[in-house]
C-alpha cells in the first residue's frame, strides 16, 4: 500500500484518499460551450508515468 | 500475395505425428516489414488479430499487418479472465454480446483450433434489494433479446454451487442471482493462437516486437505509421490496443475520454472439479471459475486509481481471499499460485469506442474496459467491415467515439461483474 502526504493529517494510506482525476482547469460555467464542458467532464491525459493529480 | 495451406489439425493427424515423430509446422510466421500495407492494426491481441483474420477471410482484404510492441497476446487478451456472457443491461449491448458469444460458439470449427469454449453456466449474484433490482431488469432485457437469462432464488444456487454459503447469516446474505446458462470460460491463449494461424494462413502478416512511435497524419488524413524497424505507409490505422489505447490516439492527434486502471486477478493450485458454473458477486467485489486444470481463477475490481503497472499487490490478495472465503469458505485451505494484474481502459459509461476518428484512416477499437476479450470476435467482425466497407455497422453504430460530445452515451456500468 502506497501513502499520501496529506497537507492536513501527515502521511497517510492510499485506502484513505479517493482518486478524483488528473489536475484540470474548469471551464467557466456561464461561458464555456457544450463542447469544452464535455471535454472537460470526459477527457483525460492519461499520462503512462509521473502526473498531477487530484485525490 | 503467398498463400499457404496450415496443416489442419484433427484427431488422425494427432495420431500420425505421434507415431512418426515429425515436427508441426509453425503456427504463424515471421516476415520482414514491407514497405506499404493496405492497412494497419496495432496490437496482436485478439481484437486485431480476429480484425486481421475477418478482414482476410470475409472481405478478402489480405494485405494486412499486425504490428504489436510485445508479443501476440500478451496484453489483456492473456490477462482476462476468460469469462464470456452477454447477459448485459442494455439493448444494444446485449445484441453486440450476444453476437459474440454466437461467433465463440462455432469459433473452434471456424479456425480448425480447439478454443475450448464451455457453456457452463455465469450466475451473479445479488445480495441486496439494489442489485436484484437490477438483475431483474437485465434479465428482462436479455429475454425481449433472446438471451436466456433469469433470477434465480438461493434454493436453485445452492443446488448450482453446492459448496456455496446460501445461509441468511453471513454478513452479505444472498438474496438470489441472475443465471445466465450460455454464459462460460474459454481458453484465452487458443483464441489467440486460432486468430494467428487463421490470418496467417489467409496472407495477413503478424509482426511482434514492433512498437508504432508515431502515426503520420496529414492534411487530417494518415498516410503510414512509423515503427522501431522503419517506416509503413498505409491509408489506415486500427488501434486494438488495451491499456494503451489513449497513448496510440494520441500519436495521431486524437483525444479519447478513457482512463487506465489495472485490474488484477489470481489463481490457486489445482483441485478436483468442483465448480461447474461462473460466480460473480458484485458487493464483493470477485469473481470466480474453475479451469479445465482445475485451477480456481479469480478476478476483481479495477483498481481504485488509474495506472499502467501490470503487479499484483498485497492490499488485492487479502481483501480477495477474504471475500471468497465469505462465498465459499470450505476453500480456505487452498493456496494461491499466482497473480497478476492487466490493464482497463475505462469509458465515462463503460462502454467501448469503436470506429472512425476526427482523423480519416485513423479507427479505434478501444475502451473496453473490463468486457474486451469477451467481446473479441465480435469487434473483429465489426471493425474487418467497417474497414472493407467504409461504412460502420448498425451493431456497433452505438459505440462511436463522437457520442461523447453529442451527449449519447450507453450506460452500460450496471451491467459490470463487479462494483468498480
Amino acid at each position: 500500500m502506497f501513502r499520501i502526504p496529506c497537507p492536513y493529517c501527515g502521511l497517510r494510506n492510499v485506502s484513505e484518499f479517493r482518486h478524483v482525476g488528473g489536475r484540470r482547469a474548469r471551464p467557466d460555467v456561464r461561458t464555456a460551450t457544450p463542447a469544452q464542458w464535455r471535454a472537460y467532464l470526459y477527457e483525460q491525459d492519461n499520462i503512462a508515468g509521473w502526473s498531477a493529480e487530484s485525490w | 500475395m503467398r498463400r499457404r495451406r496450415p496443416a489442419t489439425y484433427s484427431a488422425l493427424g494427432l495420431v500420425g505425428r505421434g507415431l512418426t515423430h515429425r515436427d508441426w509446422p509453425r503456427a504463424w510466421r515471421s516476415h520482414d516489414l514491407r514497405d506499404a500495407y493496405d492497412v494497419v492494426v496495432i496490437g496482436a491481441g485478439v481484437h486485431g488479430l480476429a480484425a486481421a483474420y475477418y478482414l482476410a477471410a470475409n472481405h478478402g482484404v489480405r494485405n494486412v499487418a499486425v504490428l504489436d510492441k510485445g508479443y501476440l497476446g500478451g496484453g489483456g487478451s492473456g490477462r482476462n479472465t476468460a469469462i464470456i456472457r452477454s447477459n448485459y443491461l442494455t439493448p444494444e449491448g446485449v445484441r453486440f454480446y450476444d453476437r459474440s458469444v454466437r461467433l465463440y460458439e462455432r469459433l473452434a470449427a471456424e479456425l480448425n483450433f480447439n478454443v475450448m469454449f464451455s457453456q457452463r453456466g455465469h450466475l451473479t449474484l445479488a445480495h441486496n434489494d439494489g442489485s436484484l433490482r437490477t438483475m431483474r431488469w437485465r434479465a428482462e432485457v436479455n429475454r425481449l433479446e433472446g438471451v436466456q437469462s433469469e433470477v434465480i432464488g438461493p434454493a436453485e444456487i445452492a443446488r448450482l454451487v453446492p459448496f456455496m454459503d446460501v445461509s441468511a447469516d453471513t454478513r452479505y446474505p444472498i438474496l438470489g442471482a441472475l443465471y445466465h446458462p450460455p454464459g462460460g470460460t474459454v481458453r484465452h491463449d487458443a483464441v489467440n493462437w486460432g486468430y494467428a494461424r487463421g490470418a496467417d494462413a489467409l496472407g495477413v502478416q503478424i509482426h511482434q516486437n514492433t512498437e508504432v512511435v508515431g502515426i503520420d497524419v496529414r492534411d487530417g488524413r494518415v498516410r503510414g505509421v512509423q515503427t522501431n524497424r522503419g517506416y509503413v505507409s498505409t491509408p489506415t490505422v486500427v488501434s486494438c490496443t488495451a491499456g494503451w489505447s489513449s497513448l496510440v490516439a494520441a500519436l495521431a492527434g486524437v483525444r479519447l475520454p478513457v482512463s487506465t486502471h489495472p485490474l488484477q486477478a489470481a489463481v490457486t493450485e489445482p483441485v478436483k472439479m468442483f465448480l461447474e458454473t461462473v460466480v460473480v458477486s458484485g458487493t464483493l467485489h470477485v469473481y470466480v471459475s474453475q479451469t479445465d486444470r482445475g485451477e480456481l481463477v479469480f478476478g476483481a475490481s479495477t483498481d481504485p486509481y488509474p495506472s499502467y503497472s501490470t503487479r499484483g499487490s498485497l492490499e488485492f490478495t487479502e481483501e480477495l481471499a477474504g471475500h471468497v472465503l465469505e462465498l465459499m469458505p470450505s476453500i480456505a485451505k487452498l493456496r494461491l499460485l499466482r497473480q497478476w494484474a492487466g490493464l482497463c481502459d475505462m469509458t465515462p459509461d463503460f462502454s467501448p469506442i469503436m470506429g472512425a476518428t476526427p482523423v480519416e484512416g485513423f479507427l479505434v477499437d478501444g475502451g473496453w474496459g473490463t468486457y474486451g476479450f469477451k467481446a473479441g470476435p465480435v469487434s473483429g467482425e465489426a471493425m474487418a467491415e467497417l474497414v472493407a466497407s467504409g461504412r460502420t455497422p448498425e451493431l456497433i453504430a452505438a459505440f462511436g467515439l463522437d457520442r461523447f460530445a453529442e451527449g449519447r452515451l450507453v450506460g452500460e456500468k450496471g451491467a459490470a461483474a463487479v462494483g468498480h
